[in-house]
């Protein structure tokens, strides 16, 4: 809006592998790369966009959010039904 | 009238010369030409031509043939999109500046510990010249409610126009009590006491409201309330200032609606008396909600269980308020964020709200609730307050190119593109 103009590849690597790199943890996470921690997120969109939604969040592996489950069995918060 | 046109038409034409869109466009353009406008209620006109009288006003509206090419007084906006202006129903625009700095705060009552302050007026301390009007401005909002902050009745918002300049539009528009919620926080007693302090505050208005001469004679009995603050209820009571409830809980609002019906603001009157603001748990409680044709004013962003009081909030409390027949409106609750109302919008669509309705709840929803006949979504008479948006108005990708302000065109710079263009 400024007028500088940001591809949004370069735009996702500051909110990626940046700030991995800037807190020194790049060997681990911050890209999708064999080997570095399974921290994935599956967007039902263009992640830039207001609209878009995380349907699936792995951190570690694990499936820790999923838009089809509200109701994560890790937390007691919502234990009712 | 005359002289605020004859004012705006002398700073639309100095501001002309900042905008930039193709050619120069006319500081008082007679029409805006080409894209698509969206209309309250999810109608779109496409491609639109929105024509413009002396007076700042929308004298037509209607479809024209597309490759329709405008005139030299008209505005081009062939692939845009274009809305009215948008209206942050709940911030604090104009009343403070910094808000760790004392002096530069205006939003509350200061001097004086009493929890009802019906009589403080937001527009006595409202600052035209604030450096956050423009901001504001530059994201497509032109109007605003600016609320009081504090106390238990914290006292009276006014409507305000975000032109430069800028000016309150109505100095009194609704009385604000805040019975605990995210944005505006909470009664220090707790609800049950304010319950019983806002009960007694009615119930000395309703006396002093049927014979204030008895009172001034000192022929009632004593009132806890304040002269002025009683003078200020009477006119809720009377029906002639809306009253606006902040709160959450599912609990306070079912008893905000028995108590607003028990004091008349429920019902009867199309205009609405009582309004909710927040209403994190408004879901739990929309059918009731509905019933009574209370509006709601929500902060979609609060989506979480932040506090004890909104521990049922959740992202679709717009859908599902929206889907049960609620009237609502959307807000930041910010005065620094204001800016990002289009973005809570879009984030309420993204939760389920319908883009119709959500661009509805940032237009017109405010106007109607507030009772602002010049106002609202893009129609004919109403105010010229216009947004010709580079795209879909959500997205962050999209921004507002132009900005109209009663029919004259809108500086979109602010302190914040200055210093850019300085350290660059």
């Amino acid at each position: 809006h400024a007028g500088i103009d940001i591809a949004p590849n370069e735009a996702l690597q500051w909110i990626t592998r940046h700030p991995a790199w800037a807190l020194g943890i790049e060997a681990r996470v911050g890209t999708l790369e064999a080997g570095k921690d399974a921290d994935v997120v599956i967007w039902d969109r263009d992640l830039f966009s207001v609209y878009a939604n995380a349907e699936k969040v792995f951190i570690d592996g694990r499936l820790v959010h999923d838009r089809d489950q509200p109701k994560p069995r890790w937390s007691d918060f919502e234990v009712q039904p | 009238m005359s002289s605020r046109i004859t004012r705006r038409a002398v700073l639309g034409a100095t501001a002309s010369a900042c905008v930039s869109v193709g050619h120069a466009a006319p500081s008082r353009p007679a029409a805006i030409v080409g894209g698509k406008a969206l209309l309250p209620g999810g109608k779109v006109l496409d491609p639109a031509r929105i024509d413009l009288d002396r007076e700042g006003r929308i004298s037509s509206l209607k479809v024209i043939p597309p490759g329709t090419t405008p005139g030299p007084d008209e505005i081009d906006a062939r692939g845009k999109t274009i809305t009215s202006g948008l209206v942050e129903p709940l911030c604090q625009l104009g009343l403070v500046e910094v808000s760790l700095e004392v002096s530069s705060r205006d939003g509350a009552r200061r001097d004086d510990d009493d929890p009802i302050r019906a009589a403080f007026r937001s527009a006595d301390g409202y600052n035209p010249a604030s450096s956050l009007i423009p901001i504001a401005r530059q994201h497509g909002i032109t109007s605003a409610v600016v609320v009081p902050r504090e106390g238990l009745v914290s006292g009276q918002s006014a409507w305000v126009n975000l032109g430069a300049p800028s000016g309150v539009e109505q100095a009194s528009l609704a009385l604000h009590a805040i019975v605990d919620d995210g944005a505006f926080g909470h009664y220090p007693g707790g609800r049950a006491s304010a319950w019983l302090r806002l009960r007694e505050l009615f119930v000395e208005a309703a006396a002093f409201a049927e014979n204030e001469g008895a009172y001034l004679r000192g022929q009632t009995h004593d009132m806890r309330t304040s002269l002025l603050d009683l003078r200020t209820v009477a006119r809720v009571v009377r029906g002639e200032l809306p009253l606006v409830l902040h709160l959450d809980r599912a609990s306070d609002l079912l008893i905000a609606l028995q108590w607003g019906e028990s004091v008349g603001l429920v019902g009867g009157s199309p205009r609405a008396r009582l309004v909710f603001a927040s209403a994190a748990e408004g879901w739990k409680v929309a059918p009731a909600l509905a019933r009574a044709g209370v509006p709601v004013l929500l902060y979609p962003l609060d989506d979480g269980p932040r506090t004890f009081t909104a521990r049922g909030a959740r992202p679709d409390n717009a859908a599902l308020l929206h889907r049960a027949g609620v009237r609502i409106a959307l807000s930041t609750g910010e005065s620094h964020h204001a800016r990002k109302l289009r973005q809570v919008a879009g984030n309420a669509v993204r939760a389920g709200l319908p883009f119709a309705a959500a661009l509805d709840a940032v237009t017109e929803a405010p106007a109607r609730i507030f009772g602002r006949p010049d106002h609202g979504g893009l129609a004919v008479k109403r105010r010229a307050d216009l947004v010709v948006w580079s795209g879909d108005p959500f997205e962050l990708s999209s921004r507002a190119e132009t900005v109209l302000i009663g029919g004259v065109v809108q500086s979109l710079r602010s302190r914040q593109t200055a210093l850019f263009e300085r350290y660059r």
